[in-house]
């Protein structure tokens, strides 16, 4: 507010002393335009000749003109928020300049809890990322998070639209507690991750994550995960400023499985049979391997691609951005309107008039409006609404891609082509054999529809008063925020028909017929119909007060108090999840420092929740810090100018998290009791009829139980150096305690008919994230950014609440929280002799777990002489890594523009679930890995991939095990972006639109030492990828 | 300025809704389920009465029963309960099978734990008081069942597992980690436990139950019958001076669990009570069932018979409901409509239906019960001088004074010829005969046969024998709801005799009174008393062995088996004597039922091992997991 009164009234005077000037002197005229490092053109901004008062400030289209007397005139450039340039004029009539956003800027304002510091006062540990790397040719904001900021770890495990959100967690998982997301808060109201999926970068004038106890205490029990705080755009006093963005994209599947074709399935099967039972009768004849082979009657010798058959190489989104920016001395607006078009790959069936294909289309309309009412009183409003329109196939498009692996290639083709019988039929003659029952993914992918509308509709008041007239720097804002959500779902089918095709003797010879297996239906069923609906309130009062004494003490204070309730508004239907969540409280802040040198700060959130026990009710968490600027120090100043910038910082302090279970487990104080449980009650009387029903306790009421506690310790290095580096790196340990788990090692001799829950989980996280940036500027039209971050988040668990297991192996202390456990495979048993002299596995001797020479031979890690579920042992990495990266370069060449991120994560672990992908199974598919790379007689590897074939299930070798243990690490080429600045020409200085084209590339190629599929899906690695996609957009500013 | 005093007030008034924060957080509406609600009104805490007593054993549910736990029964491998699987040696530390600790799963209704059923004994003890429409007498009575209840899941867990914890009240839910973690405490402290709460119980419990909605509930006559059974336990030979077994088996202190002394005096206690007992039933009109229903129309002409009336006698006494004999039915009985009821798998098929699954008859009593059954002299078929003991496998014509339990004019073993009444009204077997369906149908039990192994189905009698006994006459087999409920009798009046003759026998040796207490039993079987029957020099193949206190000893576990065969009796029976090595260890037997021919039918194959491993298998195993919770736990020997 104060930045925006600041550039319209400089603007208005230095036009009026130019224009004055201009008219008085002989002078030359050097004109040119400011824009930031994307291209953006700044208006406002102040352009001084040095040594002198002359001066000028850009227009609203970022354009300047101005006098100068002398050739050897420096130009100052100077911004809030960017690096001042100077530039000498020499005889250049035009001067374009690009200012680089700075960071050691005094003036620089840093988004803090319910307010904003200078950036050079923050203690806490805030990591604020550029919107810009957040602009990503996706529909899905969460997508764009992976590595692009310090202290955030996030990975993607499915593509498919709509369901793509991306995971993540502020300085890693740190709690097993229910809750481990961080709190996202848009313009200060709570919001949901699909919320925050679905904003648009455009839009976002702020994107910040809060990490440590100063950062978060104000939050109270709200903020130990850590706290996501998104700002929208204002409006800025000018004319408008349109910007319109359009972008179109093609996304394909960023790997494809690839699967066994019909003759080598076929001749595997039978192999698979005899592999385990030599008298096995062969389930498919050389006939039908020899006509698949040499590609006869296609109905009768299919060989189906099932990948193809169902999905599109690519699918094509579109985007659409306009937002309008202006207003003047009394109002200020934002306006947005924003677009988008997203598709999935699947197929539609040719006779289906319906589609089953994901098409999601979004548009949100967002307006920001300030109004000054008074010289010190300003209102503004927002408003943002977002409304989907869902359709797609009635089980969700993952599920289909995981079909491709339930049905093989040469069973049956995904349709009958008709005959003279059927060809006047209304229905597709789905494919099937036998009996039916089979899996023809086609079939379900094409048989109905399901589409939903949703409606996300944001509404914020708020009032500023600056109450200076009371004592200066005192301020007063109170807010009041709306957010609802409804959806309505309806889901549409038929029935499909299968058709099987039978063999029959005939005097002429076998006659192959049609038949039907099932009878489906031709029409629609009735649609089952899902509607959901919740809503937010919040309400936010604050007191601010910042003031200077005497040059050098500046003293903040900061009080506020805040309800919240979130309310299911459609849907509950337990008496607990029907109810209100409530939150409410006070928080503050208490700020020092001394000559921009020595900082301390305060903070603390005072916090009730609605869950706990009137005496637990409300909870007290504190935080300090400490900061001390370096390199404001006069000796360093003097002797050491190449640094910039250096600062340490510590803070430390507690925050509370009180998701510790689902909202339908809520009031701990309450038991739950079913008063009338048929299950336990009990007859008497002659005629077995006087009945009455027992009880049954599902959970015990428990007063003490409360939220989790995060003590929280941060010690952070800021350097720069030369202007040009930036380093920020932060050092931190977390302690959580009081983490809401089942205690488990209460014996059954306690009679409890439920698990007892209390706050008695601890978990110890240490870490680091380091950030660094490199901006160098050439010259006037060479401009290069360079930026790496890295964040490493370790734990341990040290209380689990678990018994005191005889075999240690089976203790999850001291490991970390997404540790897994599973058994140690030493290779697969070599022959008979191997298996009688090794322990007995999963009672493999006696029952039907049988197994055989070339099955896997576990470690007995108890030495019981028997391998069953208490020789489980943690192996591998956690399945959260504890390291994510990425690292990348922008560079800026006159009107061209080039900037490529990578980004990558490690010490992460998954399991191949052997289950999923055991071929011939149920006469699944097979991937083409296991054809290649099996054991079998002829070739006993102790170490192939795949363990001796069977066309049955095989428990002994789906165990979770080292087997199926594999790295989750990976580097991927995140994104590559091409841009080209359509040049202006001469003469129409003020009137032209900046143009801007681009392209985009995301997800192009990776690295990894796994390469069955995409490393980032893990274990997922049967659904829907995450995409490749290619993109085209341009930009206009106007 | 006016404007912004109004913020001011605004903020003010911001702040001072704090103070009435908690009313903002308060959002649970009164009136949400709490469990202090049961113990409102008399109604409602019905449901906590009826819940202590949900926990009793299910008996008559085939896949949670522990009927099935012995070697009397078998059944095809597929059909397999638990209870069979653990005789057959399939028990595992890491999850236990059949286990009353945990509580266990099964078809039809499985086993709540009977810790859970202390506890909610222990929760009605504590809250009965808050009744408001109870008098206290009323409350005192409730209070009694729970107490009565909460003993006998003690003994319960008792007998299946030896020294167990005493839990008798309630742990609050905010207990340490080191109050959960129970003890085991020595046998000898568990008897005495769960007879003083028994006694403690006794005197604010009725005489009687009267009234027919009540019956079901425990009266002084059944707590002072399961007393009896309690001290007969802690007088039998497991529990009574078990060095043999348990000599190293002891707790942290180094205390014996078991104590290792034979201790006479426990008879003494156990003769009393049992006295006690058999006074309070008697008082109360208990006696020994005899039938006196008409007879049914398909008998009317065979009544006369004495042997056909003993057969109803016996049969009748188990599934007439609420007879004369029952002194504790279970008035909770798995309802008739399903198909995991007892009678269902034994149920023999309608001979006139041409279904094949009309019924499943695949419940089958083993060769070895149809050889513990005495021979029509009252004696044992080895010791029956008269009984072909050696040929007993060979193949006989049926003669026509056996028409009353086989077919004249046919052949089948000897084996089943010239049994005692009870064997013929507890077990059916090839060319005999049963009465069901409102007819007597004959058995034809060959492969092919219409009794026998028709299809290539799992429901068949892999021993060639039926089991008539748990089968109500009435009850019909092609629709599940056609069979007649009674109560499975958890004690009843011949129990209490044998207790007593056993118990006395052990204290003071062959007496009058121990005679005369099997032969109220005998009298009801149809056959002579124990002095007629041993004294016979012309059919005892040893005369007198009821003289001596080792051999009426013999006799009276003999007649116990007999009687009391199919209840759920036997698994606790063999191992308080400590013959399970003598009864659990071999394979069980049958006819060979695959084969449609005479002389290849009665040939005796194996249809199953059982398996049981001395000291170990005399007391099931504490899961691992608990082991884990409760390092205080010390587990069995041998697990």
């Amino acid at each position: 507010m104060k930045k925006s009164r600041f550039n319209f009234l400089k603007l208005l005077q230095v036009f009026l002393i130019s224009f004055t000037i201009s008219s008085l002197s002989q002078t030359v005229i050097v004109s040119g335009e400011v824009t930031d490092s994307l291209g953006n053109l700044l208006p406002g901004v102040s352009i001084l000749v040095e040594g002198t008062t002359n001066g000028t400030t850009t227009d609203f289209d970022g354009k300047y003109a101005i006098n100068i007397k002398t050739p050897n005139a420096i130009l100052v450039f100077s911004y809030l928020g960017f690096e001042t340039q100077k530039i000498k004029v020499l005889d250049q009539k035009k001067i374009n300049v690009i200012l680089k956003e700075g960071s050691d800027q005094l003036e620089e304002i840093q988004i803090v809890a319910f307010s904003k510091q200078k950036k050079n006062s923050v203690i806490g540990s805030i990591t604020t990322v550029k919107v810009t790397d957040l602009k990503q040719p996706t529909a899905n904001l969460t997508n764009s998070l992976a590595g692009q900021i310090s202290g955030l770890i996030s990975y993607q495990r499915s593509g498919e639209p709509g369901q793509d959100n991306a995971a993540f967690f502020i300085r890693g998982v740190t709690t097993f507690g229910f809750n481990n997301s961080p709190l996202i808060l848009l313009d200060g109201l709570q919001i949901t991750s699909d919320d925050l999926a679905r904003l648009e970068p455009d839009n976002i004038a702020s994107f910040s994550i809060m990490k440590d106890a100063t950062a978060t205490s104000l939050y109270g029990a709200r903020g130990a995960n850590g706290v996501v705080l998104v700002t929208t755009k204002e409006g800025k006093k000018g004319k408008a400023r349109v910007s319109v963005r359009y972008e179109n994209s093609i996304s394909s599947p960023s790997k494809v499985n690839s699967f066994l074709g019909a003759v080598d399935y076929m001749e595997l099967y039978n192999r698979a049979e005899r592999s385990r039972d030599q008298s096995a009768n062969l389930l498919y004849s050389k006939q039908k391997i020899e006509g698949t082979r040499n590609g006869l009657d296609p109905n009768l010798y299919p060989d189906i691609n099932w990948h193809k058959e169902l999905f599109n190489d690519f699918a094509i989104n579109r985007r659409f951005n306009a937002n309008i920016n202006g207003g003047g001395e009394v109002a200020q607006y934002y306006l947005s309107v924003t677009s988008a078009n997203e598709k999935g790959l699947l197929k539609v069936d040719p006779l289906n008039n319906f589609n089953n294909n994901i098409d999601i289309n979004r548009s949100n309309l967002r307006a920001n409006i300030n109004i000054n009412l008074t010289k010190t009183t300003k209102v503004s409003a927002k408003f943002y609404s977002l409304f989907e329109r869902y359709n797609g196939p009635i089980v969700s498009a993952s599920d289909i891609f995981r079909q491709v692996a339930q049905a093989n290639p040469a069973n049956f083709p995904k349709v009958f082509e008709t005959d003279e019988i059927t060809q006047f039929f209304n229905h597709t003659l789905f494919g099937n054999k036998g009996n039916g029952g089979f899996p023809n993914p086609y079939a379900e992918s094409v048989k109905g529809f399901r589409d939903r509308f949703a409606n996300t509709t944001l509404a914020q008041f708020q009032v500023n008063q600056d109450l200076s007239f009371i004592t200066e720097g005192l301020k007063l804002r109170a807010m009041a925020s709306v957010r609802t959500y409804t959806e309505n779902q309806n889901e549409r089918s038929f029935t499909p028909f299968f058709y099987g095709l039978s063999e029959i003797e005939t005097p002429t010879g076998i006659v192959n017929t049609l038949y039907q297996i099932q009878e489906g239906t031709e029409f629609l069923n009735n649609p089952t119909v899902n509607n959901y609906g919740n809503s937010n309130f919040y309400y936010e009062g604050v007191l601010e007060y910042n003031r200077n004494f005497s040059e050098k003490h500046e003293i903040g204070g900061l009080l506020v108090t805040y309800f919240q309730e979130a309310l299911n508004t459609i849907g509950g239907n337990t008496a607990f999840s029907t109810l209100p969540s409530r939150n409410m409280g006070v928080s503050g802040r208490a700020s020092y420092s001394y000559d921009s040198r020595y900082f301390g700060e305060f903070n603390f959130g005072y916090n009730g929740s609605e869950k706990f026990a009137e005496k637990n009710r409300f909870g007290f968490f504190p935080s300090i810090g400490i900061g001390w600027i370096i390199s404001n120090e006069p000796y360093i100043q003097k002797n050491i100018p190449s640094i910039n910038m250096l600062k340490i910082r510590y803070t430390y302090g507690l925050v509370g998290n009180d998701g510790i279970s689902s909202p339908s487990d809520r009031f701990f104080y309450l038991s739950d009791v079913n008063l009338n449980n048929g299950g336990t009650g009990y007859t008497f009387g002659t005629d077995y009829n006087n009945y009455y029903n027992g009880f049954i306790i599902n959970r015990y009421a428990n007063e003490n139980v409360t939220w989790e506690v995060a003590t929280k310790s941060n010690i952070g290095l800021e350097l720069g150096l030369f202007k040009k580096i930036n380093l920020i790196a932060d050092f931190f340990t977390e302690y959580r305690r009081n983490i809401y788990m089942e205690r488990q090692y209460i014996p059954e001799t306690s009679g409890l008919t439920t698990v007892i829950s209390s706050n008695i989980g601890e978990v110890k996280t240490n870490g680091i994230d380091i950030s660094l940036d490199y901006n160098h500027a050439f010259s006037g039209d060479f401009y290069i950014t360079a930026r790496g971050n890295f964040t490493y988040s370790t734990n341990k668990i040290l209380v689990n609440g678990e018994p005191e297991f005889q075999n240690k192996n089976l203790s999850r202390i001291g490991y970390p929280v997404n540790q897994q456990w599973g058994y140690i495979a030493e290779r697969l048993f070599v022959d008979q002799e191997d298996i009688n002299n090794s322990p007995e596995q999963f009672n493999g001797f006696s029952t039907s777990n049988s197994y055989l020479p070339g099955d896997i031979k576990y470690k007995d890690v108890n030495n019981d002489g028997v391998i069953n579920e208490l020789d489980q042992t943690p192996i591998g990495k956690p399945n959260v890594p504890e390291i994510v990266y990425g690292f990348g370069f922008s560079a800026v060449y006159k009107n061209f523009d080039f900037s490529v991120f990578m980004q990558g994560v490690a010490r992460s672990s998954f399991f191949i679930n052997p289950g999923e992908i055991s071929p011939f199974v149920n006469e699944r598919n097979a991937l083409s890995i296991i054809a290649d790379n099996h054991w079998s007689e002829n070739n006993p590897n102790p170490n192939a991939f795949w363990p001796r074939l069977s066309t049955y299930q095989i428990v002994n070798n789906e165990k979770p095990s080292t087997w199926w243990l594999r790295d989750g690490d990976f580097l991927r080429l995140k994104s590559v972006e091409f841009g080209y600045t359509i040049p202006e020409k001469a003469g129409k200085l003020f009137t032209t639109a900046k143009t801007r084209l681009y392209f985009t590339g995301l997800n192009l190629f990776h690295f990894s030492k796994f390469d069955l599929w995409d490393p980032e899906m893990a274990g997922n690695g049967l659904g829907y990828p995450p995409q490749r996609v290619v993109n085209l957009g341009i930009q206009i500013n106007f | 300025m006016n404007f912004n005093k109004k913020f001011i007030v605004l903020i003010i008034c911001s702040i001072s809704i704090l103070t009435s924060c908690e009313e903002y957080l308060d959002i649970v509406p009164d009136g949400t389920q709490e469990l202090r609600l049961l113990f409102n009104r008399k109604e409602t805490a019905y449901n906590a009465l009826a819940n202590s007593y949900s926990y009793l054993p299910q008996n008559d549910g085939t896949y949670a029963s522990y009927v099935l736990m012995s070697d009397e029964l078998a059944v095809p491998v597929p059909k397999e309960p638990d209870a069979i699987r653990l005789m057959k040696g399939q028990q595992t530390v890491s999850s236990p099978l059949m286990g009353y600790w945990t509580g266990y799963g099964a078809i039809g209704r499985g086993q709540g734990s009977l810790w859970e059923g202390i506890r909610s004994c222990n929760i009605l003890i504590e809250n009965i008081d808050l009744v408001v429409d109870m008098n206290q007498s009323e409350k005192n009575q409730w209070k009694a069942e729970a107490k009565f209840l909460k003993a006998y899941y003690h003994f319960l867990l008792l007998t299946n597992y030896g020294p167990i914890p005493i839990i008798d009240v309630n742990l609050p839910i905010s207990a340490s980690d080191e109050q959960v973690r129970v003890k085991r405490e020595t046998v000898d402290d568990c008897f005495t436990y769960i007879v003083k709460t028994i006694d403690a119980s006794i005197n604010d419990l009725p005489v009687k139950i009267i009234g027919n909605n009540d019956v079901g509930r425990v009266d002084q006559v059944i707590a002072k019958a399961i007393k009896a059974k309690v001290l007969l336990f802690n007088a039998s030979p497991l529990f009574n001076g078990n060095s043999e077994f348990y000599s190293n088996f002891v707790n942290s202190n180094g205390e014996h669990f078991f104590n290792q002394t034979y201790d006479e005096s426990k008879w003494d206690l156990a003769v009393k009570a049992t006295k006690e007992a058999l006074d309070a039933a008697l008082a109360q009109g208990s006696s020994i069932y005899y039938y006196t229903g008409a007879a049914p129309l398909f008998d009317t002409n065979n009544f006369q018979f004495k042997l056909v009336r003993d057969q109803y006698n016996h049969r009748f006494s188990i599934t007439d409901p609420w007879n004369s004999e029952l002194i504790w039915g279970n008035s909770n009985p798995v309802t008739n409509g399903q198909f995991w009821q007892i009678q269902s798998p034994a149920m023999m098929k309608n001979p006139t239906s041409s279904s094949v699954e009309a019924s499943w008859q695949w419940l089958a009593p083993t060769l070895r019960i149809a050889e513990t059954y005495y021979t029509k002299n009252g004696l044992p078929i080895d010791q029956d001088l008269s009984f072909d003991y050696n040929d007993r496998y060979g193949v006989t014509n049926i003669a026509f004074n056996q028409r009353f339990y086989a077919q004249f004019g046919n052949r089948t073993a000897k084996l089943n010829l010239n049994r005692e009444a009870r064997f013929y009204a507890s077990i059916g077997f090839d060319r005999g005969i049963i009465r069901t369906w409102g007819s007597i149908w004959n058995l034809k039990m060959r492969k092919s046969e219409i009794h026998g192994r028709i299809a290539n189905t799992g429901d068949y009698l892999v021993t060639g024998y039926a089991l008539k006994k748990l089968v109500h006459q009435d009850s019909e087999g092609d629709a599940y709801n056609k069979a007649v409920t009674y109560p499975w009798p958890m004690i009843r009046l011949s129990d209490l005799y044998l207790m007593y003759a056993e118990a006395l026998n052990e204290l003071s040796g062959p007496s009058t009174e121990v005679y005369n207490a099997l032969n109220i039993i005998r009298e009801r079987a149809g056959i002579p008393t124990v002095q007629e029957a041993w004294s016979n020099v012309a059919l005892a193949a040893t005369p007198n062995k009821h003289t001596s206190k080792e051999g009426l000893r013999e006799i009276i576990q003999q007649e116990r088996m007999i009687e009391l065969a199919f209840e759920g009796h036997r698994y606790y029976d063999i191992r308080r004597w400590k013959l399970a090595d003598k009864y659990f260890t071999t394979p069980i037997q049958g006819w060979s039922v695959d084969e449609d021919s005479e002389a290849n039918y009665y040939r005796i194959m194996s249809v199953g091992q059982r398996s049981f491993s001395t000291p170990r298998d005399y007391f099931q195993p504490i899961s691992f997991t608990e082991l884990s919770r409760n390092p205080n736990l010390i587990q069995n020997p041998g697990w």
